[in-house]
């Protein structure tokens, strides 16, 4: 009996050490390891216009509109007679795209925008009759280096109806080339906005002046020159109207004479150029992008 | 009288002794062929994991654009987050996990495998579109010889096979990262309107196998 005890136990221990080691063996064994990716960064754009007293800045790629405000048209009254000086407005066109991507714009014309919330659309850039731009010639450029707005461009000649507003290389400008702002800093670009009234002469005075003088010899010389003028009213708008005036008065004299006499004149009367339209100008962005699979827009297409 | 018969305590002894002596030479016996395979430590952070005769280094992770039409591509070691650069929609970058294997022994076989230590993570980001995954592990001659991608299934390369003069095998696990999603215009400065991406931890395994490919 007590072998058979001891031999089952036997057995059983050396089962249960077979078993446990079997088990063990197994599980080979694994080495692993645990890599960690740290995140990286996504960049973003930024696109927007600046000019006095303006800032405004594109929300997700739509246009933005920058003013020019019809008092800064109306200095184009403060050229006297046929001065030739235009008048100079500036704004910024800003942005800055990260990564790979890029900027560019358009610049369109707005409405015409009165200050009672009326409106006209600047078809072709024909300004409302009635306004000072459409007496006026206006030209849209990019400024030179430093910002220089003094080499104002030929507008070009259509054929056509007058443009009042030329725009000149407002299409696909570049503000910011793919890839080429690793350090996000914004970019600038100037534009110009040259203002000048369309004198209209009012005639030209014609001099001519001619001498003649004999010589000791007896003989006759003669030369003559001529020479004309343009003389230009001040620059306003077209008069509305003209206001007469008559004054008449009557007096007696002491020795009971009777005396009367009247005058009269006239003035014309031109629209305050106070009410000037503001002109809208609009600039829209769009994303550029390194990679040639994903297509210019607001948004990333491929 | 009835004569007892006594057991002859000379025959049962060795009975029991040899009984013992077969139990623990079974158990010497698979415990001697299981020591060869395997005795293990290990450590983490890119530093040695020792298994004996089956060891995995991993080397310092880098980063590399890659992005088509990029003239000047940047690149990088991958210890922490680059500060000064910015992934945009369209950017394909590249994450390389340079790695080592090495096996001694001469019947021992491994498997490599890679997996994400959290895919489904992985698969959110391109479920909405932000960014696209591609794995891949290349040998060290640069030839691809596995891929995968986000779906939880790991990436294995079988057949490491180890000699008794130890072999040693270079291996990059490859992460190609296609940013996706849609450009972030911002009114305020370009560096505070940044997102992230994460491609996803990795978990590098160096998993012993039987010769005829049982177990692991």
């Amino acid at each position: 009996m007590r072998l058979r005890t001891t031999l089952s136990l036997t057995a059983a221990i050396a089962g249960v050490m077979a078993f446990g080691v079997v088990s063990t063996a197994n599980a080979l064994w694994t080495a692993n390891d645990a890599v960690v990716v740290p995140e990286l960064r996504t960049g973003a754009v930024t696109f927007g216009a600046a000019a006095e007293s303006q800032r405004v800045l594109s929300a997700a790629g739509e246009p933005v509109e920058i003013t020019l405000p019809g008092t800064e048209i109306a200095t184009v009254l403060d050229q006297g007679g046929l001065r030739t000086e235009p008048v100079i407005w500036r704004f910024q066109v800003t942005g800055a795209a990260l990564g790979i991507a890029g900027l560019d714009y358009d610049i369109t014309l707005g409405d015409q925008v009165w200050h009672d919330g009326r409106s006209a659309e600047l078809a072709g850039g024909v300004a409302q009759d009635g306004t000072l731009l459409a007496d006026s010639t206006v030209r849209i450029y990019p400024a030179g280096l430093g910002d220089d707005c003094s080499v104002i461009p030929d507008a070009p000649v259509d054929g056509g109806a007058a443009v009042d507003v030329h725009l000149l290389d407002a299409s696909d400008r570049t503000l910011q080339a793919p890839a080429a702002n690793p350090t996000g800093t914004e970019v600038t670009q100037t534009w110009c906005v040259a203002m000048l009234w369309n004198h209209r002469a009012d005639g030209v005075y014609v001099s001519e002046a001619s001498a003649r003088g004999i010589a000791v010899d007896g003989s006759e010389n003669r030369d003559f020159d001529t020479w004309d003028a343009a003389v230009a009213f001040p620059a306003s708008l077209n008069a509305i109207g003209v206001y007469d005036h008559t004054a008449w008065a009557e007096g007696t004299g002491d020795d009971g004479t009777l005396s009367r006499d009247d005058s009269s004149w006239s003035g014309s009367v031109h629209p305050d150029p106070a009410g000037e339209p503001d002109l809208v100008i609009r600039i829209d962005p769009r994303v550029t992008n390194a990679n040639p699979a994903v297509a210019p827009g607001d948004h990333a297409t491929r | 009288m009835t004569a007892v018969e006594a057991r002859p305590r000379g025959r049962t002894l060795p009975l029991v002794v040899s009984v013992i002596a077969l139990a623990a030479l079974t158990v010497a016996a698979i415990g001697a062929g299981t020591y060869a395979l395997w005795s293990s430590e290990d450590t983490f952070a890119g530093s040695l994991w020792q298994a004996g005769d089956l060891s995995m280094t991993t080397e310092d992770a880098s980063w590399r654009q890659i992005t088509p039409g990029v003239t000047e591509p940047r690149s990088g070691d991958l210890a922490t987050t680059p500060e000064d650069f910015f992934t945009m929609p369209g950017d394909v970058i590249e994450i390389t996990q340079p790695l080592e294997t090495y096996l001694c022994g001469e019947n021992l076989t491994a498997a490599l495998s890679v997996e994400f230590a959290s895919p489904d993570a992985v698969r959110a980001q391109e479920e909405t579109g932000e960014i696209a995954i591609a794995l891949r592990v290349e040998n060290a001659e640069g030839d691809t010889v596995a891929t995968g991608s986000a779906d939880g299934t790991p990436l294995a390369v079988p057949g490491l096979a180890g000699s008794s003069q130890g072999e040693s095998d270079r291996w990059s696990v490859i992460v190609t990262v296609e940013v996706r999603g849609d450009y972030a215009w911002t009114d305020a400065d370009v560096h505070s309107a940044a997102g992230v991406w994460a491609a996803g931890d990795l978990i590098v395994r160096l998993d012993q196998v039987r010769a005829n490919g049982a177990g692991r």
